[in-house]
């Protein structure tokens, strides 16, 4: 009977501590838990593989060090995706931390891929501009409405831009975020102008995706961290998506046995009462 | 010198700062305590710094200042006229003139949501008209439904199409109708009975949107558990 | 760039003509039924609680600026401090945004002025936080821990910070109402609080709490204009469904629906779309 209480008092700190050794095996051990792709992560890689070479794609986001670990991943699959591709993207970020994060993460994975800022990529700067307005300037005329990327230079310069005159030549948007914010672009780019786009929120925000998913104004979704280890498997390339997602599937282990323990105590400790009544 | 400098500002003290703050800040989980509050405080008082170099580096330098005395943009002046507006809330007689400034803000956001209500739910209505009968597909007279083709309802529908597209007009209703205000449910037990099932249909959603949370949650202990193990204390790669 | 059709630009016009109609009418003084939102009843209860332990009230507008969720918030938070002023309970109000933290100033002064208890209205307790959100989310957990406040309220727009504010508050053995138009954010505030006001609940609190003709007209009419949409909805369903049957199976050919009707009937989905152009 003390046992049976026990466990369904377990103090919480003990649980804890026993999270982040779970979470934390996974890291020291190589290997790889099945990892099946959704038909969202799915409709977004069909999406980036069919953008036509004379267009470009914009990476917009508002993610913060706050979200890393699941904005991070996201963002450093569907670059990679890009880059392998040749279609040069545009960093658009809704935040000014995000600029600095996406950036370097950016240049991290060009020195990998062979790629050159300017040529296969340009960081638009962080904007406080109101984003309807923003996408109605990209409407009429992009490179008068961008005027110049984060460092000041004229984007009519950059390799990148030569040929973009408005947001009829971009390809595909893709948002990633851990607060929201899709129903803007879906109102302002999507239904304004009919470009692709694809969400990328933190698993917190995947609900909002779906309704937007099933009216088909967006193409797809990358679910959290899963959503960026499902794209890397399609990439053929295992990142921190993959390699995280084992010890996100160990913690939901630990979580699922926690709570079938503390049940069972209960329905142990009620019927062990009931018996001695 | 330069080396003590180079050490105090190099990769590695941010990384250690960084491994510090986020041990401090995971004291809480064994109780309220004292470093805790030191480095909530710390936090506060660095985003706080951090929030106001950025209006002053982002925005008011390159957006305002320099348009307006290197460029010779004058106009941008009246920006200040139209910012100082909201600080007469602290005037008890001239508060009339920052409703004026609060007013303008909401005006211009309502006119957006127009825009915004339009573009973000008419084709969610769209999707909504769901076929309810299996039918194989057909074609109709040219030019008609030529701007629904994501909608399609031209496409063949299963019996498991059906019975989906039932369930979710079914639920689509009943929520619907939970949400209305001026009805008394004791008097029309049918918007009353409707109303109930939408309230659980929503319990039903909210409850498997809960363990996305799980998710997220975790994620973020993952995100710092790598910083400390791979880039502090450097022993996974 | 696609600009709205005819029937759009008519279903908006009908919409608003609706909440208009209802307004001047509620301003007329039509008597409009509201219906009970169980949510909104709790908060006269969790300030009641707070004034029996001697302990501080917490409210969260949410991490979002001045827009319409935030007004309503604000709306909401002058109706708690009327409450509170009445029995002399403190409430710490942390904001995040700092347009909302002038007006949460502003609301406060009122409501301590109009309950006749000026002199209760305390600067500091209407607090800025921070605008990054872990910060705001942090620094309004040490708050809630060191006050061991009563009873939390958690009025606007929410993203990951709402479970770490319920949490929190659920720890300290608050009783917490929440409310927030974020859909994905509402399966924790139930999880965690006492209750929660769902979605559009969220909006007709300040009408429901205030009784203010011009706010229950808009409610009433809110309601008229979602049975128009129902309606469109259905007949939609139906249209939809018909032209499939008499276009795609044999059951049309048997009810003698012939080739046509498809056509005819997708006019209707047609009419809810928003044109191709460019």
């Amino acid at each position: 009977m003390k046992y049976l209480l026990a466990i369904q008092t377990i103090d919480r700190r003990i649980m804890y501590l026993l999270l982040v050794v779970v979470v934390a095996i996974p890291m020291f051990v190589r290997f790889q838990m099945p990892t099946v792709v959704n038909p969202e992560v799915q409709g977004v890689y069909d999406t980036v593989e069919h953008i036509p070479h004379g267009q470009i794609a914009i990476l917009t986001g508002d993610w913060g060090a706050g979200t890393i670990a699941e904005s991070q991943p996201q963002t450093a699959a569907l670059m990679t995706h890009l880059f392998r591709r040749n279609i040069p993207f545009a960093i658009l970020p809704f935040a000014p931390q995000t600029s600095t994060l996406m950036e370097n993460l950016a240049e991290k994975i060009a020195q990998k891929e062979g790629k050159k800022y300017g040529d296969d990529w340009v960081n638009w700067g962080w904007r406080v501009v109101p984003l309807p307005s923003f996408f109605k300037g990209l409407g009429k005329n992009l490179p008068a409405t961008v005027k110049q990327d984060y460092k000041g230079v004229p984007i009519e310069k950059l390799k990148a831009m030569r040929g973009i005159k408005t947001i009829r030549d971009v390809g595909f948007i893709a948002h990633i975020t851990p607060v929201g914010g899709i129903s803007d672009l879906i109102a302002f780019a999507h239904e304004a102008y009919g470009v692709p786009l694809g969400y990328a929120p933190t698993a917190v925000m995947v609900a909002q995706g779906y309704d937007p998913l099933d009216a088909n104004q967006i193409v797809g979704m990358l679910p959290g961290m899963v959503g960026a280890a499902q794209y890397e498997k399609l990439l053929g390339i295992p990142g921190n998506g993959l390699r995280w997602s084992n010890s996100l599937s160990f913690a939901e282990l630990l979580m699922i046995g926690l709570v079938v323990l503390a049940n069972a105590g209960y329905f142990l400790s009620r019927a062990a009462k009931g018996a001695s009544s | 010198m330069s080396d003590l400098l180079h050490l105090l500002t190099g990769e590695r003290a941010i990384i250690w700062a960084g491994a510090i703050c986020t041990l401090a800040i995971y004291t809480f989980l064994y109780r309220e305590n004292v470093v805790y509050r030191v480095f909530e405080h710390f936090y506060l008082g660095l985003a706080v710094g951090y929030g106001l170099f950025l209006i002053v580096s982002e925005v008011l330098i390159p957006k305002w200042w320099v348009p307006m005395w290197d460029q010779g943009q004058w106009w941008w002046a009246f920006a200040l006229v139209g910012g100082g507006m909201f600080y007469f809330i602290y005037s008890q007689k001239h508060n009339w003139i920052s409703r004026l400034a609060f007013g303008i803000v909401m005006g211009l956001a309502v006119g957006f949501m127009f825009q915004d209500f339009a573009g973000n739910n008419f084709p969610k209505i769209v999707a909504s008209l769901k076929p309810l009968w299996p039918h194989h597909s057909y074609a109709v007279a040219a030019g008609t439904a030529a701007s629904i083709a994501p909608h399609t309802p031209q496409a063949s529908l299963s019996v498991s199409g059906a019975l989906n597209n039932a369930v979710f007009v079914f639920v689509l209703l009943t929520v619907l109708s939970y949400f209305f205000f001026s009805y008394d449910y004791n008097k029309h037990k049918a918007a009353g009975g409707s109303a109930r099932i939408g309230r659980w249909m929503l319990m039903f959603a909210f409850g498997a949107m809960f363990g996305s949370t799980v998710m997220a949650r975790m994620s973020l202990l993952i995100g710092r558990v790598w910083f400390l193990l791979a880039d502090w204390l450097r022993v996974v790669h | 760039m696609k600009h709205a059709n005819l029937s759009v630009a008519l279903i908006e016009f009908i919409l608003c003509f609706l909440i208009l109609y209802k307004i001047v009418s509620a301003r007329r003084g039509a008597e409009l039924f509201i219906r009970k939102i169980p949510g909104l009843q709790a908060i006269d209860e969790a300030v009641g609680r707070a004034t029996e332990m001697g302990r501080a009230i917490f409210y969260s507008p949410g991490i979002q600026g001045l827009n319409i969720v935030g007004l309503q918030s604000m709306s909401i938070l002058s109706h708690i401090l009327r409450l509170a002023a009445k029995f002399r309970t403190r409430v710490i109000v942390a904001l995040a945004d700092a347009v909302l933290f002038t007006i949460a100033q502003e609301v406060a002064r009122e409501a301590y002025t109009h309950e006749g208890t000026p002199e209760l209205y305390e600067p500091q307790d209407i607090q800025f936080l921070s605008d990054q959100q872990f910060a705001y989310a942090s620094a309004s957990v040490g708050v809630m821990t060191r006050e061991r406040v009563a009873s939390c309220f958690y009025f606007g727009n929410f993203f990951a910070e709402s479970l770490i504010l319920a949490e929190t508050g659920h720890h300290v053995g608050a009783i917490q109402v929440a409310g927030t138009p974020e859909t994905a954010q509402l399966p924790f505030f139930i999880a965690a609080c006492d209750y929660t006001i769902i979605g559009d609940e969220y909006y007709a609190g300040s009408a429901y709490l205030s009784k203010e003709p011009t706010l229950l007209g808009s409610l009433v009419g809110q309601d008229w204009a979602k049975l128009v949409l129902i309606a469109c909805v259905v007949l939609g369903v139906i249209s939809v469904t018909v032209a499939g049957i008499s276009g795609g199976t044999a059951l049309g050919a048997q009810l003698g629906l012939d080739r046509h009707w498809p056509a005819a009937l997708l006019k209707v989905v047609e009419f809810f779309s928003l044109p191709v152009g460019g």
